[in-house]
C-alpha cells in the first residue's frame, strides 16, 4: 500500500472551477479510477465528485480524463505509473470541452462530428439486413490491415481533446472521425469511395488538420489517426484500393 | 412528455437489434433509452467471439460443422436445463446473423483467402467462434451503432429508467432519471423492450461493467414477470487477479494452458478437453485446486495463465487487447511471463422469463401485454445451467432481431393508452428522489459502501461453491443491507449528474436480484453446471432438471417454483 495524494479540478454547473484535495492508501496496481471511487464514497470534499465509468479495462472509453495533464483513460491507468509516491496525482476533465459537472464533459460535438461523416457501410444493394445475405463479402488480412485499425477506435474522445484544431471550435471533425472514415474509403466491401473523398476533402475534412500529431500521441489504444488523415489528404480514388 | 411507438432500454446488441429490426420492420418512431452512452454498453467488453456453424475451419477429423452440432454443443454443455426450441432457433439463424453483421460493415477477422475466420472455444466441437481479434463484441457493438444512426433512431442517453408504467397489467411506457439534469422524465410508449444487461457487478470479483446493475430483472419482477434460474451464475475461469477484470476464453481457445502452484497442467486430471472443457469444468478444477492448497501467490487463490509458448507474433495478432490490459493493469507482458488468474463472476444463465420473440412471461406463462426483453437480462433458455463461450452475443442478437420484429408488429397492433399511469410513476418518482437527494446519512456509511458489503457476501456465500448454513447466513446479510439502505439516502444534493442518487436506484435492483439469487440457490438442493453445492454434490435430475422460478407474490415477499424445460425440438440431446 502506497498513500497517494489527489488534487481533483471539481465544477458544479455555473460554477467556477475549484481543486480539492484527497488522499487515498491503495497499491500501486490501483487506478485512477479506484482512487476516484474512493474519494467519492469518503465524501467531505469528494462528496458528489461526479465522473464517467463503465467497463473497467479500456474497452469502452467512458473513463478519459486528464491525469497530470494528459488524457487518458481512468481505468487503464494505475498510480503507479503516474507517480512515484511523494507526487500528486492531477486529475482534471477532459481539455476543450465543455464541464457539465466536475469529471463529466459535454461530448456531443464528438459524436456529431462521426455523425457527420456516416461511418456506417454504404451498400446500397443490401439497404436491409432483413434479408438473408447467401454469402460472404470476402476481405482479405491485408484488406483489414490498410484499414489502419479504424475498427479498435473506442471513441473515448482523447484524441479530439488533445487536437488544437477540434478543440479550437474549427469545422474539422477530428481524429476520430477521420480515422473511421479512412478505413471505410479502404474498406473493400465499400460502394461509396466517392462521397467518402468528397468529405475527406470538404470542409469538415482532413485538410483542416494542421499536423500536431497529438491525436497519434495521445491514443490509449496505440492507433495512428494522423497518418490516417495524411494518407486521406493524398487519396484521389477508389482505384488506389 | 415524449411518446413513440416502442421505447428500448438498453443498447447492447440485444437492444441494438430490437432497435434496428423493429425500425426495419416499418415502425417509424423507435427511441432507446441507456443509463450510459450507447457504446459503452456491456457488449463491448465481449472479446473473443460470436459462435456460428459457419464451417470455414476444418475442426479436428475434418468433420464440416453445422447448427445441429452447434446445437448438440449447446445442450450438453447445458446440463439438463437447455430449452431446446430456443437452442434450436438460435443455432439455425446463427449463419444468417453473422453474414447480417457482415453486410452491415462489421470488421471480422480474416482467412487468407478472405473468407471470416473461426477459433476454436470451450464445450464447442468445432472452431466455431467468429472473432474480431480480441474485441468481437466491440466490433459488432459500433457496427450496430452505426446502422442505427444511418437510420435516424433516437436516443435518450444517459436516462437511467427506474420504473415501468403500467395499466392494469399492460405497459404503456417508463419513468427515470435524466442524469444530465436530475429530473424525473416520463416516457410513453406502445410497447417496451427490456435489453438492460446483466448482474455481475453484485458479486465484488466479477468481469462487469460498473452499470450492470440487474435494472431490467427488478423492472420485469415488479411488473409481474417471472424470473427464472438466478442461482445458475457462471463464474468465468480467468479473470485478472486479483480484480477479476475479463481475459478472454481465446487465450485458452489459441492454446494458452491453466497451472498450478506445483507447475502442473492441471486441466488433463479433470477433462480430456483439458484447457478447453466448458467454463463450468474449468471454473470448479481452478477451485479445487484452491482449496487443496495448489493455488499461486500470498493468499494462494490464484492460478497461472501460460500463454508464452504461443509467440509473441501470434498474441499481437489474435490477443491485442488481452495483452495491453494485462500489461496496463498487472505490469505483466504475458508473451514473457505467468498471468495470475482467479474464477470471476461473469454471466447470469437466468433472467425474465421471455418466450422465442421476446415476450416478457408472467408466471403463468402467459405475455405481459406491452412488455418484451432480450439478451442477458433474460432466461429464454439456450443456456441452461452452463453458457458455452461466445454463444451469448448470439443469443442476444438473435433473440434482440426477433424481440425487434415482434414488438413492431404488437405496436402497430396496439393502442396508445392513457397516461395517468405514466403521470403516476413520474410522481412518485419525484417524491422519492426529492426524499433522498441530500438527505444526510448517519455516520460515515453510503450507498457505496452498501454496495461493497453486498459484493462481499455474495462472493463469500455464493461464490463457486456454496452450502445451506452459507446461503442462509447470506440471506439475513442481504436483509441487512436493505435496511441499511433504507437508512443511508443520499448524501449528494446536487442535481446534475448526482450519481449518489442513481446508485440509490441502482443498489435497490442489486439487492433484489441477489436476494432472489439466495433464494433460488438454497431452493436448488443438488449441484449442476455453475451451481455447485457442497452439501448436495449429486444432480438430481427427478427433482430439479426444472427452471426455478420467482416471481412477486401478493404479500409482496417473492414467491419461488419451478418450471418444466421447455420442448425438444428435432435436435437429440
Amino acid at each position: 500500500m502506497t498513500r497517494y495524494l489527489l488534487r481533483v479540478l471539481r465544477q458544479e454547473p455555473h460554477e467556477r472551477a475549484r481543486w480539492v484535495w484527497g488522499e487515498v492508501e491503495l497499491a500501486p496496481s490501483a487506478t485512477v479510477l479506484d482512487a476516484l471511487e474512493r474519494l467519492r464514497e469518503r465524501g467531505g470534499d469528494s462528496l458528489g465528485l461526479a465522473y464517467r465509468a463503465a467497463c473497467r479495462h479500456g474497452a469502452c472509453g467512458e473513463c478519459s480524463v486528464q491525469v497530470n495533464g494528459r488524457g487518458v483513460l481512468s481505468c487503464m491507468t494505475t498510480l503507479g505509473s503516474v507517480c512515484s509516491g511523494h507526487q500528486r496525482v492531477e486529475v482534471q476533465p477532459l481539455a476543450g470541452l465543455p464541464v457539465l459537472r466536475d469529471l463529466v464533459v459535454d461530448r456531443s460535438r464528438f459524436f456529431t462530428a462521426l455523425r457527420e461523416v456516416r461511418p456506417w457501410l454504404a451498400r446500397a444493394a443490401d439497404v436491409t439486413p432483413e434479408s438473408t445475405p447467401a454469402s460472404e463479402l470476402p476481405m482479405t488480412p491485408e484488406q483489414l490491415h490498410t484499414m489502419q485499425g479504424a475498427d479498435a477506435c473506442i471513441l473515448c474522445g482523447i484524441c479530439a481533446s488533445a487536437c488544437p484544431v477540434t478543440t479550437a471550435r474549427g469545422a474539422f471533425a477530428g481524429p476520430a472521425a477521420m480515422l473511421k472514415l479512412y478505413g471505410r474509403l479502404r474498406d473493400p466491401r465499400d460502394e461509396d469511395p466517392r462521397g467518402r473523398l468528397a468529405l475527406a476533402h470538404g470542409p469538415l475534412g482532413a485538410y483542416r488538420c494542421r499536423g500536431a500529431l497529438e491525436c497519434t500521441a495521445s491514443c490509449p489504444r496505440g492507433l495512428d489517426p494522423a497518418q490516417a488523415i495524411a494518407s486521406l489528404r493524398i487519396a484521389r480514388g477508389a482505384g488506389e484500393r | 412528455m415524449g411518446r413513440h411507438d416502442v421505447l428500448i432500454v438498453g443498447f447492447g446488441v440485444a437492444g441494438a437489434w430490437a432497435a434496428i429490426a423493429a425500425r426495419d420492420a416499418g415502425l417509424e418512431d423507435v427511441a432507446v433509452v441507456t443509463k450510459v452512452h450507447p457504446l459503452r454498453s456491456h457488449s463491448v467488453a465481449a472479446q473473443g467471439g460470436i459462435a456460428a456453424a459457419l464451417g470455414n475451419v476444418a475442426g479436428p477429423g475434418g468433420v464440416a460443422d453445422d447448427w445441429q452440432a452447434h446445437a448438440k454443443d449447446t445442450i450438453a454443455a447445458a446440463a439438463g436445463l437447455a430449452d431446446e426450441d430456443a437452442v434450436e432457433i438460435v443455432c439455425r439463424e446463427a449463419r444468417d446473423l453473422v453474414l447480417a453483421y457482415e453486410r452491415m460493415g462489421c470488421c471480422f477477422s480474416r482467412l487468407p483467402d478472405g473468407r471470416i475466420a473461426q477459433r476454436p472455444f470451450g464445450g464447442h466441437s468445432a472452431p466455431r467462434a467468429v472473432y474480431a481479434a480480441d474485441r468481437t463484441g466491440q466490433a459488432l457493438l459500433h457496427t450496430l451503432y452505426e446502422q442505427a444512426l444511418a437510420r435516424g433512431v433516437r436516443f435518450y442517453e444517459e436516462l437511467f429508467v427506474t420504473a415501468l408504467a403500467m395499466d392494469g397489467g399492460a405497459c404503456n411506457g417508463l419513468a427515470g432519471i435524466d442524469l444530465a439534469t436530475g429530473r424525473a422524465v416520463a416516457l410513453g410508449a406502445r410497447a417496451v423492450v427490456l435489453a438492460t444487461g446483466g448482474h455481475a457487478r453484485a458479486w465484488s470479483v466479477h468481469t462487469n461493467t460498473l452499470t450492470n446493475t440487474g435494472d431490467g430483472v427488478a423492472l420485469a419482477y415488479r411488473a409481474g414477470a417471472a424470473i427464472l434460474d438466478l442461482e445458475l451464475l457462471q463464474f468465468h475461469p480467468t479473470g485478472l487477479y486479483p480484480q477479476g477484470i475479463l481475459l478472454s476464453e481465446a487465450c485458452r481457445g489459441e492454446g494458452g494452458w491453466l497451472i498450478n502452484a506445483e507447475g502442473e497442467r492441471f486441466m488433463g486430471r479433470y477433462s480430456p478437453a483439458k484447457e478447453l472443457a466448458s467454463r463450468d469444468v474449468v471454473t470448479r478444477a481452478e477451485q479445487t485446486e484452491i482449496e487443496e492448497g495448489r493455488g499461486v501467490g500470498d493468499q494462494k487463490e490464484a492460478l497461472h495463465l501460460d500463454l508464452r509458448h504461443l509467440g509473441a507474433a501470434k498474441i499481437q495478432e489474435r490477443l491485442p487487447e488481452v495483452r495491453r490490459l494485462v500489461e496496463r493493469l498487472a505490469g505483466i507482458d504475458l508473451a514473457q511471463d505467468l498471468v495470475p488468474i482467479r474464477p470471476t463472476a461473469h454471466y447470469a444463465m437466468g433472467g425474465i422469463a421471455i418466450d422465442l420473440e421476446g415476450r416478457v412471461l408472467s408466471p403463468s406463462s402467459e405475455p405481459i401485454e406491452g412488455l418484451f426483453a432480450a439478451g442477458e437480462c433474460t432466461c429464454v433458455g439456450v443456456h441452461g445451467a452452463n453458457r458455452l463461450g461466445a454463444n451469448s452475443l448470439l443469443e442476444a442478437s438473435v433473440i434482440g432481431r426477433r424481440a425487434g420484429r415482434a414488438v413492431a408488429a404488437a405496436a402497430m397492433n396496439r393502442a396508445r393508452t392513457g397516461a395517468d399511469e405514466r403521470d403516476a410513476a413520474l410522481q412518485k418518482l419525484e417524491a422519492t428522489m426529492a426524499a433522498r437527494r441530500g438527505a444526510a446519512a448517519r455516520g460515515e456509511r453510503s450507498v457505496f459502501a452498501v454496495l461493497r458489503s453486498l459484493g462481499e457476501v455474495m462472493t463469500r456465500r455464493c461464490g463457486v461453491t456454496r452450502d445451506r448454513d452459507g446461503l442462509e447466513a447470506g440471506l439475513a446479510e442481504v436483509a441487512a443491507l436493505s435496511e441499511a439502505l433504507r437508512a443511508v439516502g443520499c448524501r449528494d444534493a446536487a442535481r446534475a449528474f448526482n450519481y449518489e442518487l442513481a446508485a440509490t436506484f441502482e443498489a435497490e435492483s442489486l439487492l433484489l436480484v441477489a436476494g432472489l439469487t439466495l433464494r433460488g440457490a438454497l431452493a436448488r438442493e443438488e449441484s449442476r453446471g455453475a451451481h455447485v453445492r457442497r452439501d448436495h454434490p449429486q444432480r438430481d435430475d427427478s427433482r430439479f432438471r426444472r427452471h426455478s422460478t420467482a416471481a412477486l407474490g401478493p404479500d409482496g415477499e417473492p414467491k419461488l417454483g419451478w418450471r418444466d424445460v421447455r420442448g425438444r425440438g428435432e435436435v437429440q440431446a
